[in-house]
């Protein structure tokens, strides 16, 4: 298989996930609460922003991409599964319910459900790792975090995708 | 900028369903019983690697867990338990609230560390003969 990008979208995609990963550093930061992945998800407004302008496959590999490189600079080998795993079915999610239910459902609503689906996906991935049922208790808190920070980011990317569409650096040519 | 609604229904029906889901697993999770004595579990690594009847320590002890992945500190007192130190990257043990009643966890991931207050039943032995 080979796949062909034009010198521009190949440019953004690596901005992209260099913008990406600046988004997780500042994310690692702002930890809010003392729970495990009790975070705001700002790379988030990355991934659905290129669903928007780059595509879904696009977005994917992007985001895999920035999950990879991010954790391998602060994580470490043992936070990877987490990272993109997390990454990789939230992306899913948000491309499929995008596909389906768009202009219904908005930018807010698709990142609600990108953070959800990050935050399970995570915690299941926990109980595999340490090999037990209990840490799953987690996920009660971490849905309601996920409806918070879904929603700023969501917002954000609301008013961005706007503009963005329309500037001539994304006009499809 | 703000023209339009900023919700839709889609969305509020999204965030009702998440708020929902997550009162209904928390109910779940909690709704065990939680009488009887508690006993502090320490998992290492998948597997149990200690246990202590909290409500029969009279002064507060600390415990070291070491595996492969690193080691932490465990306070452990008849009020409460949490983690002193740990060597892990995000310190998220260490910052999370102690642990008081049963069913409530503390973890360490990086260092795959689970720590429990779990109820045990009294046994129901009338006598016990020799």
């Amino acid at each position: 298989m080979k796949i062909r990008y034009s010198t521009k979208d190949f440019i953004l995609m690596c901005m992209f996930v260099a913008v990406g990963i600046v988004l997780q550093t500042v994310d690692n930061m702002i930890m809010f609460g003392s729970v495990p992945g009790g975070k705001l998800g700002l790379s988030n407004i990355v991934t659905l922003l290129n669903i928007f302008i780059l595509g879904g496959n696009n977005a994917l590999l992007i985001s895999v991409m920035r999950a990879f490189l991010g954790s391998l600079l602060f994580g470490g080998v043992s936070a990877l599964p987490y990272s993109v795993g997390g990454a990789f079915f939230s992306t899913v999610a948000m491309i499929y319910f995008k596909n389906k239910f768009y202009p219904e459902l908005s930018e807010i609503g698709l990142s609600i459900i990108g953070a959800a689906t990050h935050n399970f996906v995570q915690v299941v991935v926990a109980a595999i790792i340490m090999s037990s049922l209990k840490i799953l208790s987690y996920i009660s808190v971490l849905m309601l975090v996920s409806v918070a920070a879904g929603f700023v980011t969501g917002f954000q990317v609301k008013y961005l995708n706007k503009r963005l569409l329309n500037s001539s650096l994304f006009k499809k040519n | 900028m703000f023209n339009g609604k900023i919700i839709t229904k889609a969305d509020f029906l999204v965030m009702i369903i998440l708020i929902f889901l997550s009162v209904f697993s928390f109910l779940f999770a909690f709704s065990s019983k939680t009488e009887g004595n508690k006993v502090l579990n320490i998992y290492s690594d998948g597997r149990l690697y200690a246990t202590y009847e909290i409500e029969k320590t009279d002064k507060p002890f600390e415990v070291n867990v070491d595996n492969k992945f690193g080691s932490l500190t465990i306070c452990v007192s008849k009020e409460k338990c949490y983690v002193k130190n740990s060597d892990c990257k995000d310190k998220l043990c260490v910052r999370q609230k102690e642990i008081v009643e049963a069913n409530q966890i503390l973890t360490c991931i990086p260092n795959r560390v689970i720590v429990e207050i779990a109820s045990q039943k009294e046994k129901d032995v009338d006598m016990v003969a020799y």
